[in-house]
């Protein structure tokens, strides 16, 4: 998995998750303020708009010294009824007034009569009035409530709400949080993938690339990164190492190819002798010496071969380190150079008693295109390796396998 | 040397006599013609001229002020003789009878002339439509608020309390102009009401403090004759609601009571309901017309209006007696006009 995808694996569930407190932390508070406002204006219409409705009336009705006679009282009374219906109808919520002392309904915008259990309501003072507010369970539905006595005409003034508004509002509200959230989270997460991608990424991948191209050339590498953060000095390192790679290599190449040349020229240096010496042991061998002199001569002669033999190899080694090594290709009958090698190494193979025997299939007339020369130095060598120990029975080889 | 001191005696003299000139009060004549003297008249003219004298302190205005003691004859004669003196520079009728022989007269034309105290300058021809000007050099303002909202007012109280029911109320009334022609208004808005129903009771208007008497003993006798019918009655503007004691000689001998007046005084003689411009109304606003028209706008300029103040009052004893409860709204506006 790419180091982006990871970071987005760790970061999303991460943001998620704080994003989801968040909202929920959000929900609750919006949830305490609308409940808090819906029972202050509940409260407000309580104390600012019934009571005062009341009030006023009476006010009046003193100052006009008509408080005592019923029939203003019931008229501005009925005027409080009116005006109650007139603000049900304004506000959607409802009015009941009842008669404390009488304990019955005087006066209600509701088709049923409804008393809200007060018990586990707030008590608090507003306009001067105590109020109590809180919400209740009527006819199995939820209601927001406040109620205030009015002492002088004996009322008890209820306004009423039901809760389904608040309720809807409050839904909205946690679907609107939620909805805010994973927005916030998609959004979030694009921006850290982004910046993640940018700031992080693509420097990595750019080291990368040239901490690549310096394993396989050797070569100072040039990193595009100008950030001045750890991964910007990190390419700069980079760069310093490629760079003392690139002089180390050249060092040592050098160094391979001194030696190189130091063998080739010292292989070069030895052979001449050693040839003097295989020729001047042939010589001696053409001469009259008793048989442990011609002893004695034939090992000299085969130990110088076999020097001359290892000369080769660390030469032929050489050249191909050092590259001095060419191939040499052209088009030649393999058949006949087999039954030539044949001839030739059967004569040594004899003296381990070895028979060797070269069999073909259709192999007349076929035309290799190689290096004449070092397929068969590569022959002679597996066909010496076979023979220079002694051997009894029978052994078969395809050295080139089924080539038809 | 000599001439030196009789140059600057002359010119000190020059500065003092200059600077008397300019702080001496310009003299305006006003000619205030009143129809009769009954309250509302006296004490809208007195306040005009209180207000005028604060709101033009830089003036010495002189008002001359007659009575046509209710008759529009008598008005004329008094502009004849007035047309042989040097032209005022502002006449001022106050009521009806004295506007109807101010806009009528032909000496003074060219004479700005403001009118106050006058119900319907319409019916009497000054101009064509409240909020147009007059070509006859006069303006003013009706004092008296529209009849709809009269009409709406008292069906507001009778429909609090008996949405039902129907009131059966007498037009109480003289054939005064004023007063006649708010009831005609009446009458033709009676359809729009379901539970009012407006009957006139009229008697002719008669000049005079004697004709006040006679107005009111006709007027008594008509009501008698119709008690059975009414439930109470309407109070008419004009003289006759200016009579002392009509309320109460009203209820004595028919047990009636008004359940609207056009005036404070009704009122606190026991009209359930009364809607009225006060006389300081009255008089401030058409003061402030007259400074107008004395600082040269011309009165052909000024629009004719209604007054934009009007006081309300309310009788609760009668409300009580009648157990009619007068709605929250009114009662609030009536303010320092509760009655007992």
């Amino acid at each position: 998995m790419r180091i982006k995808s990871k970071l987005l694996v760790i970061y999303i569930p991460i943001l998620l998750i704080g994003m989801a407190l968040t909202g929920y932390w959000a929900y609750l508070t919006a949830y305490d303020s609308v409940r808090e406002r819906e029972y202050q204006l509940l409260t407000q219409t309580l104390t600012l708009n019934v009571l005062e409705i009341i009030d006023e009336r009476r006010e009046l009705l003193i100052e006009s010294g008509l408080e005592n006679v019923p029939v203003f009282r019931e008229a501005y009374q009925k005027e409080v009824f009116e005006e109650l219906k007139s603000l049900q109808q304004a506000t959607d919520r409802h009015f009941a007034i009842s008669d404390k002392s009488a304990d019955t309904v005087v006066f209600s915008t509701m088709e049923h009569t409804v008393v809200p259990n007060v018990e586990d309501a707030t008590i608090a003072t507003i306009a001067s009035r105590k109020v109590a507010f809180g919400e209740s369970n009527i006819n199995d539905a939820d209601v927001l409530f406040a109620c205030a006595e009015f002492a002088p005409w004996n009322w008890k003034v209820t306004v009423l709400q039901p809760a389904d508004a608040l309720q809807s509002f409050l839904s909205t509200i946690a679907w609107l949080t939620s909805l805010v959230t994973l927005f916030a989270v998609v959004i979030v997460s694009l921006l850290m993938g982004r910046v993640t991608q940018v700031f992080v990424v693509s420097p990595i991948e750019k080291i990368k690339s040239a901490a690549s191209r310096i394993a396989v050339d050797h070569k100072k590498v040039s990193i595009d990164l100008q950030q001045n953060d750890e991964l910007g000095s990190l390419a700069r390192d980079v760069e310093a190492m490629s760079g003392e790679i690139e002089q180390y290599v050249a060092q040592a190449q050098q160094a391979n190819r001194a030696k190189t040349d130091f063998l080739a020229v010292m292989s070069h240096e030895i052979r001449t002798p050693l040839n003097g010496i295989q020729g001047l042991a042939t010589l001696l061998l053409d001469t009259q010496l008793s048989d442990k002199q011609h002893q004695y001569a034939s090992d000299l002669k085969s130990s110088a071969s076999i020097l001359a033999t290892v000369i080769n190899d660390v030469l032929d080694l050489s050249k191909i380190e050092s590259g001095m090594s060419e191939v040499d290709v052209t088009e030649f009958d393999l058949d006949a150079m087999l039954n030539d090698l044949i001839t030739l190494l059967g004569t040594n193979a004899s003296a381990n008693s070895t028979r060797l025997v070269y069999k073909s299939k259709n192999m007349e007339s076929v035309a290799v295109t190689s290096d004449i020369t070092k397929l068969r130095q590569i022959i002679i060598n597996l066909v010496s390796n076979q023979t220079q120990t002694a051997f009894t029975g029978y052994r078969e080889r395809e050295p080139f396998g089924n080539c038809g | 040397m000599t001439k030196v001191w009789f140059s600057l005696l002359l010119a000190l003299s020059s500065l003092m006599w200059g600077a008397s000139a300019a702080f001496a009060k310009e003299t305006l004549d006003l000619i205030v013609l009143e129809t009769l003297p009954v309250p509302i008249v006296a004490d809208s003219r007195a306040e005009f001229e209180k207000e005028l004298a604060r709101i033009m302190p830089d003036h010495e205005i002189n008002v001359t002020s007659y009575n046509a003691e209710g008759s529009e004859v008598r008005a004329k004669e008094i502009l004849t003789e007035l047309a042989q003196n040097p032209a005022p520079d502002l006449i001022v009728s106050v009521a009806t009878l004295a506007t109807r022989a101010l806009n009528a007269s032909e000496e003074f034309v060219d004479v700005p002339k403001l009118f106050m105290a006058v119900s319907a300058p319409v019916e009497e021809g000054i101009v064509s439509a409240i909020g147009a000007v007059s070509e006859r050099n006069m303006t003013g303002e009706s004092h008296v608020l529209d009849a709809k909202v009269k009409l709406d007012m008292l069906e507001g109280v009778l429909r609090a309390s008996k949405p039902s029911s129907l009131f059966t109320i007498g037009l109480v009334h003289s054939t005064y102009p004023s007063s006649s022609n708010l009831v005609n208004q009446l009458l033709a808005l009676n359809d729009d009401y379901e539970n009012i129903n407006l009957v006139a009771v009229s008697t002719p208007y008669i000049e005079g403090d004697d004709g006040l008497v006679e107005m009111t003993d006709s007027i008594i006798n008509s009501l008698q004759q119709k008690t059975n019918e009414l439930d109470g009655y309407w109070l008419s503007s004009g003289p006759l609601a200016e009579s002392n004691g009509l309320v109460t000689k009203v209820k004595e001998a028919t047990g009636l009571l008004p359940l609207f007046a056009e005036s404070i005084s009704s009122v606190k003689e026991g009209a359930l309901l009364g809607v009225v411009s006060e006389p300081a109304s009255i008089g401030k606003s058409a003061a402030r017309k007259a400074k107008l028209i004395l600082e040269k706008k011309s009165a052909r300029d000024i629009p004719v209006d209604k007054m934009d103040t009007y006081t309300v009052a309310v009788n609760v004893s009668t409300a009580i007696k009648l157990q009619l409860p007068i709605p929250s709204n009114y009662l609030k506006l009536s303010k320092k006009h509760v009655y007992q």
